[in-house]
């Protein structure tokens, strides 16, 4: 299992990372935020979004100071150069449509 | 078009010149724009007064006008091609820690968007204590609807993802090597 996650590709991975991280963030994360303050029903996936968004940043920064500090890149959020642009541009729509929708809605 | 303008050497370089210029000023044009249509908005009326009339933003067409300029402010790069690469060790450090600092408050930023939107009051006339972003941005936008009719509000959207597509997702260095002489 693990090796055939280190075959995946920089990019991969990392989108696999977010995509575990948004999943722990809106799950875990709204469960310990209910600790401390309620989550109103109506508000529940505007509430547990942000929370996702933000958990998905915090391991971003994290992995970030890490690799810094093993002299390598913070991030490499390039996508690779032989995915479709049809699929790098679906991939780039759904990442602006998260963040878009968690600031204007 | 005439071929012989379209290969003008001079008017490549007067527009590669135009070009970044206007880069270079492009966030200092947010400000520009947006200090004032701030103080507008505050002066005039305050966040105080704000009830949510309108669950989502008043006009969706912005959010589409933000992603137009996004792209816009990369394609608009391209004009910048061939540009050497100067990266300097300097400068690489503070990139680094641009991208570290950036995903870290951004990352508390969307916890407290998570508590304010727990504690929204929606249809009251009295904020609560704390309030998601979004409160400040759409109280904005519909303060601007009586000041400018919506003028400033399309001005700072259009710059600002302008900007964010323009340096963020740039699309214009080549190595030092392979850039032209």
């Amino acid at each position: 299992m693990i090796a055939a996650l280190r075959s995946w590709s920089p990019f991969s991975q990392i989108v696999a990372l977010m995509v575990v991280s948004f999943v722990v963030g809106a799950v875990l994360g709204g469960w310990v935020f209910e600790l401390f303050h309620p989550i109103p029903p109506a508000a529940a996936v505007s509430v547990r979004g942000s929370l996702a968004l933000s958990f998905c940043l915090f391991v971003a920064f994290v992995l970030s100071v890490y690799r810094i500090f093993r002299g390598e890149k913070p991030l490499d959020l390039h996508v690779p150069p032989d995915w479709s642009p049809v699929t790098a541009m679906a991939v780039a729509i759904l990442i602006g449509y998260l963040i878009g929708t968690s600031i204007f809605k | 078009m005439n071929p012989s303008i379209k290969a003008n050497p001079s008017v490549k370089r007067t527009a590669k010149a135009v070009y970044r210029v206007f880069h270079v000023l492009s966030p200092l044009l947010v400000l520009a724009v947006g200090i004032p249509a701030g103080f507008l908005v505050f002066l005039t009326k305050g966040h105080e007064f704000c009830t949510y009339k309108t669950e989502a933003l008043p006009d969706i067409w912005l959010f589409a006008l933000g992603a137009v300029a996004f792209f816009a402010g990369h394609y608009f790069g391209i004009l910048g091609t061939g540009q050497a690469n100067k990266i300097t060790p300097a400068s690489q450090k503070f990139g680094r820690l641009a991208i570290v600092t950036a995903f870290l408050v951004t990352s508390l930023i969307l916890v407290f968007e998570a508590l304010g939107t727990a504690e929204i009051a929606v249809g009251t006339t009295t904020p609560s204590q704390l309030e998601p972003i979004t409160y400040y941005v759409r109280c904005a936008i519909t303060r601007d609807v009586d000041i400018s009719g919506l003028v400033f509000t399309r001005l700072l959207i259009g710059l600002t993802f302008y900007v964010a597509g323009n340096w963020f997702w740039p699309n214009r260095t080549l190595p030092a090597a392979e850039a032209p002489r």
